[in-house]
């Protein structure tokens, strides 16, 4: 694990429990920038829940997650994303009555053309950074093979696709760290490979990647390392290779990794 | 004990006896309410209509010459069947289409709008009463008066709650209702035809409303409009107990009916809606989770 | 004549209403049921102001707008972190307050007697005292009602709206603050639909609690679901039509204890209806999923 200016996200001891039950025990982890962390686990383990807790829409009970330097704890879920972390849920929420193009618009920020006087005005200003939205969504679409859909429904689109459409949102948001709930549930082998490729791209792009997953193929293939959860606590960390053989790990899933596709 | 200080005494056990009753009718309101709040999770506001044409089912039955015991058990019945009539007619359609929350308001609101203008066409916009009844006799209890038919009222109240509160928790149907209250999905899982459970929720719930609408009507006359003000007194003693609890729905009835009658001690009566809806304001802001903390806490991301 | 002019009149004061609460509403997916008490407040200060402090009514106009914003502030401050039902019990509750402060507060409001004689607007020593008169009043606030909505509508702003009716926790996570978003938006539609209020109060010169029920707010909330959530257009149409049918209803003679119930009945089956099979009204574009 490299120490210093490299690590990007650090969770310190985090510790949540919802009606008696103890959600997560001390979960302390850190994550390099350019890398792939995959986050693995048996449903329930609590991994959206860390997952809730980075970005804000969770308190803790104690602990910490400073990104970038900066403690997020205790603050609301737009000030820490504006500190640059970045998510996809679990249910794969897009906007439904809105256009592809918008959903991806509206994951560029541009303070300036987004307050109440500036649509008042229309100012040259306004139209401009409207385009630059335009041609920005327009490549990330692109990239992830939707540019055909732009002018489509976002609830018109197939499961995979509005995966993708999640994806190309949060690229276009571009936080410095992106936490995917389950991006590849559900998705098909050639969307499975756009995907791939995607959260490679932002590996190679220095960007700091977390992801949940079920597949153990599909984290063998893409996670630099691999944190495992059961029941709340942190039982393994490390590459994938060695925590795949740890025992802890391998009686966890009651005598082998299962492989099961979401 | 000066004379004066008799007076105010009787006068406090007064207003306490005023609110007590009071509060049992919106407790009474409340309780169906909340009970089909815990299960669909938006506010039935036309659960207020279904109180009104209760009322008024009854008091036409009593006019035709029926007894009065009679009146109120083919209200009931009638309210129930209109309560989940109206869940399977409009809202279990709408949540077949998964709508959005704000449809659902709309289609309550508009619910008791409709029934509302249906009743005025009918019947008028004038005050009807119950006659032929022998000016209410009461009791001088400490000093306060309490008709007999108030005494109904209260024991009404205190027995519901009681019986549904059993039932709730003994049998197997008042388990599955708990169960489609507390996660949807999960009792669905385990076989619980939510449709059926819901649309007895309604039949129930509505019926007590109809139970309400008669008694209360009995004692405070008809009015088109009178379900609009019950559903909200409903609402805010519902939402002061902690929605989806039935013994928070008595308690928060018997706090708002306190708290209006008193709170108006020294200010005209007029005032006393005012009043309501501060309360239901505060507790709003404050905990929106009502005081028995009915709602389990959940957070949907 | 006189009659026409006052039903265009009406239409374009609903029109104020409507495209502004569509924003709140329909845009952002805010259940707001209670802007009858913007309409009251608006109403009654100009009124009141003008009356009491001998302003001018075009002053009053002003100050009655930023009282709409105001108190739709504040109430905003408070509501708009609660969950859907809430939010709308929470505006409703306001309405009716409001309500019954203008019913019993009778030192200032003079109660259920209203307040008669408020000042007409008037322009250059002419009295804006007929329905002609105030025509090219109600149409110029119609345009700039009108201008700005579409505006704020086709801009990152009302794509933002857009999103939080779509996903608030969604937008929460592209870092933008929801809840300043959605109290700006609902002491916007307060300020528009006070406005209005003011305009009407120094058209029909008197006002009493009795056109500010909070029953009213439902009627707002008909026109904007019937001419279609989330469209500007449909907001125009809706109002005008909601305003114009029922007056023209009464030309067939129907007597006038039995148009108030038979509205309700109209007004709550309509929407029932569409609320049923047709939620995106006349010209709205919600799709079912």
């Amino acid at each position: 694990m490299e120490i210093g200016g490299k690590i990007n996200l650090s969770v310190q001891n985090l510790s949540i429990a919802f009606d008696g039950l103890q959600a997560l025990t001390a979960i302390s982890f850190d994550v390099t920038r350019g890398s792939i962390t995959a986050l693995i686990g048996s449903n329930g383990a609590g991994k959206t829940t860390i997952f809730n807790l980075i970005s804000g829409f969770l308190k803790p009970d104690s602990g910490s997650v400073i990104v970038a330097g900066k403690n997020l704890m205790g603050k609301r879920p737009d000030l820490i994303g504006s500190l640059g972390v970045g998510r996809t849920f679990q249910d794969c929420k897009v906007f439904e009555q809105l256009s592809v193009i918008d959903n991806v618009r509206l994951g560029i920020r541009d303070r300036r053309s987004e307050t109440f006087f500036s649509a008042l005005l229309q100012s040259r200003r306004l139209r401009e950074a409207e385009k630059f939205k335009t041609i920005r969504s327009l490549e990330l679409l692109d990239y992830a093979g939707l540019a055909d859909k732009r002018n489509s429904l976002a609830c018109d689109l197939s499961y995979g696709q509005r995966k993708l459409l999640e994806i190309c949102r949060v690229r276009a948001f571009d936080p410095q760290v992106y936490l995917l709930d389950e991006p590849f549930s559900g998705l098909f082998p050639d969307m499975a490979t756009r995907m791939s490729k995607v959260i490679k791209d932002l590996r190679d792009n220095e960007k700091t990647v977390v992801f949940i997953e079920h597949d153990m193929e599909v984290v063998r293939g893409i996670a630099d390392r691999v944190i495992v959860l059961d029941f709340g606590r942190l039982i393994a960390d490390g590459a994938p290779e060695s925590v795949f053989n740890d025992p802890a790990v391998l009686e966890a899933y009651l005598g082998g990794l299962v492989n099961y596709a979401s | 004990m000066s004379e004066r200080k008799k007076e105010r005494l009787c006068n406090m056990n007064q207003i306490l006896a005023n609110g007590i009753v009071a509060g049992s009718a919106y407790a009474l309101i409340a309780i169906g309410f909340s009970l089909i709040y815990s299960t669909v999770r938006f506010f039935h506001f036309a659960h207020g209509a279904v109180y009104t044409v209760a009322a008024y089912v009854g008091w036409v039955l009593h006019v035709s010459g029926l007894p009065f015991i009679f009146c109120i058990i083919i209200s009931c019945l009638i309210a129930s069947l209109l309560g989940s009539g109206i869940y399977l007619g409009v809202y279990a359609p709408l949540q077949m289409k998964r709508s959005p929350q704000l449809i659902f308001l709309l289609a309550s609101f508009a619910l008791f709008v409709f029934f509302s203008g249906l009743l005025q066409l009918i019947f008028g916009g004038d005050i009807q009463a119950y006659k032929g009844f022998v000016v209410k006799e009461g009791h001088n209890i400490a000093g306060a008066l309490v008709t007999n038919h108030q005494l109904v009222i209260i024991a009404t109240t205190l027995v519901v709650t009681f019986i549904l509160s059993v039932w709730l928790s003994r049998t197997n149907l008042g388990r599955a209702i708990r169960a489609v209250a507390d996660d949807p999905l999960a009792a669905s899982l385990m076989g619980v035809n939510s449709r059926q459970v819901v649309s007895v929720v309604f039949a129930i719930g509505s019926g007590l409303a109809g139970l309400a609408g008669v008694l209360i009507s009995f004692e405070t006359n008809l009015y088109p409009a009178m379900g609009f003000d019950a559903i909200l007194k409903g609402i805010v003693a519902a939402l002061i107990g902690g929605l989806g609890n039935i013994y928070g729905a008595l308690l928060g009835g018997l706090v708002l009916g306190l708290a209006e009658n008193f709170g108006v001690m020294g200010i005209s009566a007029g005032w006393k809606d005012t009043v309501a809806f501060l309360i239901l304001v505060l507790f709003l802001l404050v905990r929106p989770r009502g005081m028995a903390g009915g709602e389990k806490s959940q957070r949907e991301v | 004549m006189e009659y026409f002019y006052h039903i265009l009149v009406m239409a374009g004061l609903y029109v104020v209403i409507t495209t502004s609460l569509n924003l709140a509403v329909g845009f952002t997916g805010l259940p707001a049921m209670g802007h009858s008490a913007f309409f009251l407040v608006g109403a009654y200060t100009s009124a009141l102001l003008a009356l009491k402090a001998g302003l001018s009514p075009w002053f009053t106009l002003f100050l009655s707008g930023v009282m709409g914003w105001s108190v739709g502030w504040i109430v905003g401050i408070l509501t708009v972190r609660l969950m859907g039902d809430f939010l709308a019990l929470a505006t409703f509750s306001f309405a009716v307050i409001c309500h019954s402060i203008a019913n019993n507060w009778s030192e200032l409001t003079r109660g259920p007697m209203g307040l008669p004689g408020i000042p007409s607007l008037s322009f250059w020593n002419i009295e804006i005292d007929t329905s002609l008169r105030f025509l090219p009043v109600v149409v110029g606030f119609c345009i700039m009602a009108v201008v700005i909505s579409s505006r704020i509508v086709s801009s990152p702003y009302g794509r933002i709206l857009q999103g939080i009716r779509e996903g608030e926790l969604v937008v929460f996570s592209l870092g933008l603050n929801v809840l300043r978003y959605k109290r700006q938006i609902f002491a916007f539609s307060a300020l528009c639909v006070a406005i209005a209020g003011a305009l009407y109060a120094h058209y029909i010169t008197f006002i009493d609690p009795s056109s500010f029920t909070p029953m009213e707010s439902f009627v707002m909330l008909l026109m904007v679901v019937f001419g279609g959530m989330g469209s500007l257009s449909g907001s125009v149409l809706g109002a005008v039509l909601l305003v114009v049918i029922p007056e023209a209803l009464r030309f067939t003679g129907i007597p006038g204890e039995v148009a108030a119930p038979l509205r309700q009945v109209l007004y709550g089956g309509i929407l029932i209806g569409l609320v049923l099979y047709r939620p995106q009204g006349l010209l709205g574009t919600f799709r079912w999923k």
